[in-house]
């Protein structure tokens, strides 16, 4: 079954690095994900242009979440994560202990592509992981 | 200049009812809106029903104003159905009260309406209430309400310095009022240290520090013009002193967001400083307040956005017992979110009928007053949805409602 995030995410074959299908407003530079032809800053109508949005940003806040909605195994990690290029975004994070896991603000993140869900359900999702310097 | 009344005002009391559907809730809420009133219910001229998960649940996702009023008993009037989360009953009551102003209907209904608790399945309410949330990029990759609340509940403990233990008090407190409110979902009184104990849900928030979603519930206002509220019983009944109700602003993302972050209050502040100027007063005046605490942290947040303190004096004021039944300026005096319970379109009518109740002294229990009289202003913040670029709320709504 289709999901409306298959259209927002893609996969350099070379490097294995994925990408997010943002816009650029044309006017004031803003950069929104998802892309969108209309610009929420300078509020004018078809003034965005698509524009890749690279999948590292850094960590802004993190919770442990004991409970979760269905077909979510817990306990797991929900992070908001400050894009390089501009956008915040929702993520879970991709680590070993989710109860162990401690983070600074600001440590470097890496998108990841995982599965989520089951069956005809199941869609290809992201999470962050700690960038490998920073993981330590 | 015309002005709105609040004429009645009518609860399902707040709890788990699998047995009944979502018109049988709100029935019960819009008949007892209507006896406490006194008025003639062929005279309610538009209606409103605040609803967000039958359709979640039950496939019916519309025409559920014509069959929610309509099996109360109800017809001829617009009827009409509105959502936005937690802040979709205050939806109800904006429209209901500037029908009024209007001066094209004499009384309006506003009714919010909730049935969310599945039995045996606590994630398949977690899941609906999701649905309030942006879909794509969020809530199907497990973001939820109570993480993305105390993720910032989390930041703005390191700024204000705010503690588990200010968390627990809030708790506390509200379950202590909600011991003098018998259509409350949680109506037994609990310590701080029993608060901090219980079992964890996000850390550092345990589970009475958060409302539960898995509530049924229904809340219902009656809300009239001048000529006719004047006919209505005493003829003295709390006005709308003022709306101040916003939207989230989109920021740009390359300068930095100075605001707290906790999606119900990061345009509370705005909603207010209107609600304040269009009524001529300021937060001083408050006498009594309900917030939309769905984890206790906002409550804190809360005191701030609306004036009630300085930033960073929140847990200050909480200690003071300021904010308790008894206290200066009482928040939450029939349990709030947590206590009282948020089913979650009901939870924004809710808020009008305590504060009507207490201002008119027909709060028993849980009256509030102040130097020996009844509270005179009472303050209401709600906010709900979530989504587009701003990740900001669809509406945050400050109310005013004075004696």
């Amino acid at each position: 079954m289709p999901n409306a995030i298959d259209e927002l995410v893609s996969v350099s074959a070379q490097t294995g690095e994925v990408t997010l299908a943002g816009a650029r407003c044309v006017n004031c530079g803003e950069v929104v994900f998802p892309a969108i032809q209309d610009c929420p800053l300078c509020v004018e109508p078809d003034v965005m242009e698509p524009v890749p949005v690279r999948g590292h940003g850094v960590l802004r806040d993190y919770v442990l979440a004991e409970r979760g909605p269905e077909g979510f195994a817990v306990p797991y990690l929900q992070a908001w994560i400050a894009l390089d290029d501009g956008p915040v975004i929702y993520s879970t994070l991709a680590v070993a202990d989710p109860r162990t896991f401690s983070a600074e603000r600001g440590s470097p993140m890496t998108m990841i592509l995982e599965q989520f869900g089951t069956g005809d359900d199941a869609f290809q999702g992201w999470k962050f992981a700690a960038d490998a310097a920073a993981d330590v | 200049m015309s002005e709105a009344y609040v004429v009645g005002t009518g609860l399902h009391p707040f709890g788990r009812y699998p047995e009944l559907t979502v018109p049988q809730l709100a029935r019960t809420a819009i008949w007892n809106a209507v006896r406490d009133g006194g008025v003639a219910a062929k005279d309610i001229d538009v209606a409103y029903v605040a609803n967000c998960y039958n359709g979640y649940f039950t496939g019916q996702a519309d025409a559920l104003a014509p069959l929610v009023f309509g099996r109360a008993g109800l017809s001829g009037m617009p009827m009409i159905h509105v959502a936005g989360g937690g802040a979709a009953g205050s939806v109800a009551v904006h429209q209901a009260a500037l029908a009024v102003l209007s001066g094209q209907y004499r009384m309006a209904l506003a009714v919010g309406v909730e049935k969310v608790f599945v039995p045996g399945n606590p994630a398949a309410s977690i899941s609906a209430i999701a649905t309030s949330g942006e879909q794509t990029t969020a809530t199907q990759l497990g973001l939820t309400w109570v993480g993305d609340l105390t993720m910032s509940a989390r930041r703005l403990m390191t700024r204000y310095g705010w503690t588990a233990r200010d968390f627990a008090m809030i708790a506390s407190k509200n379950r202590g009022h909600a011991a003098a409110n018998s259509d409350a979902e949680l109506q037994s009184a609990i310590s701080v240290e029993e608060v901090l104990s219980a079992r964890m849900v996000a850390p550092p928030l345990t589970r009475p520090m958060c409302s539960s979603a898995a509530v049924d519930g229904a809340a219902a206002v009656l809300i009239a013009d001048a000529e006719t509220a004047a006919r209505i019983g005493s003829g003295r009944h709390p006005r709308i002193a003022a709306m101040g109700v916003v939207g989230g602003q989109y920021r740009s993302n390359r300068l930095p967001d100075d605001r707290p972050g906790m999606l119900s209050m990061d345009e509370a502040g705005r909603a207010f400083a209107l609600a304040y100027e269009r009524a001529g007063i300021g937060p001083e005046d408050v006498d009594l307040a309900q917030v939309h605490e769905s984890i206790a942290p906002e409550e804190l947040l809360a005191y701030q956005v609306m004036g009630l303190c300085p930033p960073g004096d929140e847990a200050k004021l909480l200690h003071s017992g300021a904010t308790t039944l008894g206290g200066r300026v009482p928040v939450n005096t029939d349990g709030g979110l947590i206590a009282r319970g948020h089913p979650i379109a009901a939870s924004g009518v809710a808020q009008v009928v305590e504060t009507a109740r207490q201002l008119r002294g027909t709060a028993g229990a849980r009256q509030v007053e102040y130097q020996g009289r009844l509270p005179r202003v009472g303050a209401i913040q709600n906010a709900g949805a979530q989504g587009g670029p701003s990740g900001g709320v669809a509406v945050s709504a400050a109310f005013l409602l004075s004696s």
